[in-house]
């Protein structure tokens, strides 16, 4: 299981280097000013939430492949901790109903159910650890890709993006027989 | 004395070392609470299993069937001693016909039991089939009496002589 999540995540950090020049979303801008506050700002959002800084410098591939990544393995690994918090609960209750147990059927089946248990929890905790590494590992490669890999592409400026535009969209204001205007949108669909 | 100088002051990129740095020493320190042990197996052995369960059938004088029962606990494991054993008595219990539903036919303080109740007897009947059982009962202790492991169910017949 670790080989292949670390497998997973040599292929992922490949594919992000590869796409990084590929990245590109509407028209870009050089930024004029001081380019170091900006790649101070990305990290200050990276160090938050690992990728927004990726994306604010206009690698938007990679940017959403950290964040997916990081709240993936992150949301893993609080489900696991709260199933790990959940069985040792189970746990306790059934250790109570074990020590009180007065005949030995009873406490045998409880105490299967406590051997259950207990591989549950073992087996939540190994995967809760497993992807808190992952969850940290993926949170310290993007910030130091940001640091060292990411170069700025500039700013995106959202009026220069490239829209395909409207045609045949009429607007008209119409009475109808009851005396009242009435506003109308005409869109051609294809 | 060394003086340490640093060339530069720390910039973004220090800090954010050192912020990954404390975020996997955080980690690693999270990640090392101890494995929870399972409570210790009481159960096994805090009163004697029975061993050795047999049974034989016998008539009385007035020719009645007697099933005899004998039985044995491990007395090299647990002692002689019955209150150091944990072993205060043995309850019987008898199911005629099939295994479905067990009645307690007494209790006792020696490894043996001899039944020749009613039950037993074939009352124009070619054969009964039963079944007995025997389950040990420690002291009372801590205001609880330990019910130990029942045997297995244990087939007599009877046939006609």
């Amino acid at each position: 299981m670790k080989r292949r999540l670390l497998l997973l995540l040599a292929l992922m950090l490949a594919g992000l280097i590869s796409a990084e020049s590929q990245d590109s979303l509407g028209t870009r801008i050089p930024v004029a000013g001081d380019a170091s506050s900006r790649k101070t700002t990305a990290i200050v959002y990276s160090v938050f939430i690992p990728g927004a800084g990726q994306s604010m410098l206009g690698n938007t591939t990679k940017g959403a492949a950290f964040t997916l990544s990081f709240v993936g393995s992150a949301l893993t690994a609080l489900i696991s901790h709260n199933n790990y918090i959940a069985r040792g609960e189970r746990l306790d209750a059934l250790e109570y109903q074990y020590t009180n147990a007065t005949n030995w059927q009873s406490a045998d089946n409880i105490y299967r159910g406590m051997i259950g248990a207990h591989d549950q929890l073992k087996s939540d905790k190994k995967r809760r650890d497993l992807f808190l590494v992952a969850a940290v590992a993926i949170w310290a490669v993007n910030i130091v890709d940001l640091v060292m890999n990411t170069e700025d592409k500039g700013q995106s400026v959202f009026s220069m993006l490239h829209v395909a535009p409207l045609t045949d969209v009429a607007c008209r204001t119409v009475v109808d027989p009851t005396n009242q205007s009435l506003f109308s949108i005409s869109i051609p669909l294809p | 004395m060394t003086i340490i100088r640093f060339s530069r002051p720390f910039g973004v990129h220090s800090l954010c070392f050192l912020l990954v740095g404390l975020f996997l020493l955080g980690t690693f320190l999270f990640g090392c609470d101890s494995d929870r042990s399972l409570v210790p197996n009481t159960h096994e052995g805090r009163v004697p299993d029975v061993l050795a369960f047999s049974g034989k059938i016998d008539s009385s004088a007035t020719k009645k069937y007697i099933v005899q029962l004998k039985w044995a606990f491990d007395s090299v494991r647990f002692g002689t001693n019955r209150e150091v054993a944990n072993l205060r008595d043995w309850e019987i219990l008898r199911s005629i016909g099939d295994t479905s539903f067990f009645q307690s036919r007494g209790r006792s303080f020696f490894p043996q039991f001899s039944d020749s109740s009613n039950e037993v007897q074939l009352s124009g009947k070619d054969s009964l089939v039963l079944f007995y059982k025997v389950i040990p009962a420690g002291f009372t202790v801590d205001k609880i009496q330990f019910i130990g492991k029942p045997s297995d169910p244990l087939l007599v017949i009877i046939r006609k002589w």
